[in-house]
């Protein structure tokens, strides 16, 4: 790989919204939970679900605040990267874009005060309602920002005149073919990885016997959640493949590894593969007879299409396709195992008793997030090599910015983003390692702003002041 | 239950529920079709609802 123009405003900005959606994802499942767990303590008034809605309320503003950040970047970078995509469909994307900011943004913005630093200042009804403001604008963020990224998989509503796009039906710009489908895939993604981190954690604690009743209102919701959501989310994702067949083929194809036209029959389900995109062949293939056909035409000798099907210049790389996509959909069914010893240790009642349950609950805390990675690998490397599916390619799209300038970007982006990632850890191990009883049960009735910061940064669990987020 | 029924309960505990939830993976995948994946996955829900709610304190035990 050369290292020329294109490729590394491509690495840019695969690397910087690689680390940007990793921080939407949580504070999108997280917003939901905060209002689900408000809502209950509201409904019971048990301070159990205040505590664990105060604990989850720092890590949640934390993720918020890098989120928002690093997803400025990539404005920024539409322009300065890739100016010919600016050029070409800003009349689509920047109104799209506006409207996150004039939709989501200022919901959020209005209320995320109230939810951060507020409860003891309005009444406990009007804070749950600032939290459920709060988590519908980060739905509508995701809204937003999905419609705009499924038109440019699957672009509609629009003619292109003079090398400009010209919006014939926003409507179909914004409802497009697979906005429908990945919308509901992206937020169950987001609202499993909450889950799991809820999950983890809440075991962490339960292996440790520290924390016990915040443990196990944790698992226990955590589990919930996720089992319900992962039966729903493997549901969506079937639908989502059938969308994604009809009208970006080659993904699939690269998805599943097979190269020939019709593969043979019955097809195996390959696990893993060493694809040769220049022979157009796997030099290695690793796969479960019959299982190809199964899941992947529903008979038991169907044959599956390969990727010489579409024609070399318009192939996405295999590899990038194939390992997103695996790795999404083996974590999805390792979720799905866990949710069904779930169910099967609730019945039984050994849910918070069974070690090696709690144990591979702590080891999934984070398999959302990577889950959510992969799937977003798929989304974008199979667009490949387009930028707008059929519309415009990326090598046309970047920007005639000196390859030394990228890479010295990229070098500084790469230092501060870890910088951010290393200060979202610290602060949210330090905020696991204080426990739950440094978030009070009780809302204090009087505070300050200045209190509020003064008490977060002293970081002491004995104070009677707010703490954390307060 | 006796020592010697232990192990063989425990080997029946685990493939019980793998079975169980292999079958419905398969379903809700659409294998045997849209119509069965929607059943499925609705007949998985309430299932799971019915566990939740008979241990809805559950959280409570020592």
């Amino acid at each position: 790989m050369s290292l020329d123009s294109a490729t590394l405003a491509r690495v840019q900005f695969a690397f910087t919204v690689s680390f940007h959606i990793i921080f939407p994802t949580i504070s999108i499942g997280l917003a939901t939970f905060l209002a689900i767990v408000e809502g209950l303590w509201l409904k019971t008034k048990d301070p159990l679900y205040m505590q664990i809605y105060r604990f989850w309320l720092s890590i949640f503003a934390m993720a918020f605040g890098v989120g928002v950040v690093t997803g400025i970047v990539l404005s920024f970078e539409f322009g300065l990267g890739f100016a010919r995509f600016g050029q070409m469909a800003g009349p689509v994307i920047g109104p799209m874009i506006g409207l996150e900011v004039l939709t989501s943004f200022f919901l959020e913005a209005g209320f995320l005060g109230i939810m951060l630093f507020g409860l003891h200042r309005v009444g406990p009804k009007l804070h749950f309602f600032a939290t459920c403001m709060v988590a519908l604008g980060t739905l509508l963020s995701a809204s937003w920002i999905l419609s705009a990224n499924s038109w440019m998989q699957t672009p509609d509503g629009v003619t292109v005149d003079n090398g400009r796009i010209v919006v014939n039906d926003w409507l179909k710009v914004i409802v497009n073919p697979s906005w429908p489908y990945r919308l509901p895939h992206m937020l169950a993604a987001a609202y499993i990885t909450g889950s799991f981190l809820i999950a983890g954690v809440g075991a962490w604690y339960l292996l440790r016997g520290k924390h016990e009743d915040f443990g196990r209102r944790t698992v226990s919701l955590g589990t919930a959640f996720a089992t319900v959501l992962i039966a729903g989310q493997v549901f969506l994702g079937d639908l989502l493949y059938g969308t994604m067949l009809r009208y970006q083929p080659a993904k699939m194809q690269a998805a599943e590894g097979f190269w020939d036209k019709q593969s043979q029959s019955p097809a195996p389900y390959y696990w893993i593969v060493v694809p040769d995109q220049e022979h157009q062949r796997n030099r290695f293939a690793l796969g479960t007879p019959y299982l190809g056909s199964i899941w992947l035409t529903h008979s038991l000798y169907g044959r599956v299409a390969g990727l010489t099907n579409t024609p070399t210049d318009r192939q996405p790389q295999m590899a990038w396709v194939f390992y997103g996509f695996k790795l999404m959909y083996g974590i999805a069914i390792v979720m799905f195992g866990v949710g069904v010893a779930s169910l099967w240790l609730r019945w039984h009642g050994r849910l918070f008793t069974t070690l090696w349950f709690l144990r591979f609950l702590v080891i999934m805390t984070p398999s959302g997030v990577l889950a959510t990675l992969g799937g977003w690998y798929v989304a974008e490397t199979g667009r490949q090599p387009w930028v707008i599916y059929n519309v415009l390619r990326t090598v046309d799209a970047v920007s005639p910015v000196p390859a030394n300038v990228l890479l010295s970007t990229l070098i500084a982006f790469i230092c501060v983003y870890s910088l951010f990632m290393v200060a979202f850890l610290i602060f949210t191990f330090r905020v696991i390692r204080r426990g739950p009883q440094a978030a009070p049960a009780q809302a204090d009735t009087l505070g300050s702003l200045k209190h509020a910061i003064k008490s977060s940064m002293k970081l002491d669990p004995g104070s009677h002041g707010p703490a954390l987020a307060e | 239950m006796n020592t010697a029924a232990s192990p063989l309960w425990r080997a029946a505990e685990a493939i019980a529920p793998t079975l169980v939830g292999i079958a419905f993976f398969f379903a809700i995948i659409g294998v045997f079709g849209l119509p069965a994946a929607i059943g499925a996955l609705v007949l998985f829900i309430a299932l799971a609802i019915c566990i939740f709610r008979r241990h809805p304190r559950e959280e409570f035990k020592t």
